[in-house]
């Protein structure tokens, strides 16, 4: 035994050959629909298919905030616009002039609080999201202006989205 | 694990038997589906 050939150094074909992450990376990113493995089922087995770029495409997920808020997805991205229209207004917002100027001035405190506050909001929320909806003390405390700014918006309570996120997370 | 190209489309259908410990002898067989064939294919395109 102590004589033998010990095995060629090649690997398996089997092994998993090396992927860069900037590949990985890429494929997540431009990649449509969820990132959960494909499943198949058999009668006595659930089957599912992973790929190098599921498992990266978790790994991403667990290190970035958590943004997916389920049915309250629309409500956010319109959020998250008013946030880039605000940004836009505290830019000038092609105002022309000393009037506009001024125009672009005043914009500018509203737009910075309404940006402050839609920041709050995300916070707020990916906070929520991410410990299942039992809001700790300082989330609780934080989380009235969601409701100011839902009633506002789209007529109807945030009280709704804070039940929501916590449904959906349980 | 199964190298990739194991499960490429152009294999046209591709078949997985599945043996649970309890049955050995009796195997469960699917064939799998081309639109998780075509999925697989284009995770590895860029890799």
């Amino acid at each position: 035994m102590a004589e033998a050939m010990p095995p060629d150094a090649t690997h398996l074909p089997l092994d998993p050959r090396p992927v860069a992450v900037s590949a990985l990376s890429e494929a997540v990113k431009n990649r449509a629909g969820s990132l959960s493995p494909y499943p198949m089922s058999t009668t006595d087995f659930d089957v599912a298919f992973i790929t190098p770029v599921h498992i990266y495409g978790a790994k991403d997920q667990a290190r970035r905030p958590v943004m997916d808020f389920g049915s309250w997805s629309e409500y956010f991205a319109d959020v998250s616009a008013r946030a880039a229209g605000a940004r836009h207004a505290q830019d000038g917002g092609g105002a022309v002039g000393q009037g506009g100027a001024r125009r672009g001035d005043d914009a500018r405190d509203g737009a910075a609080a309404d940006e402050a506050r839609e920041v709050r909001i995300l916070a707020d929320a990916c906070l929520l999201r991410r410990h299942g909806g039992d809001a700790d003390p300082p989330v609780r405390g934080r989380t009235p202006h969601l409701g100011v700014r839902r009633r506002s918006t789209k007529g109807s309570t945030c009280l709704i989205l804070l039940r929501s996120v916590r449904c959906a997370a349980r | 694990m199964f190298d990739p190209a194991a499960l490429g489309p152009l294999c046209g259908a591709v078949k997985l038997t599945v043996y649970s410990e309890n049955e050995p002898d009796k195997g469960d067989a699917r064939v799998v589906d081309q639109k998780v064939l075509q999925q697989i294919t284009r995770d590895f395109a860029p890799l």
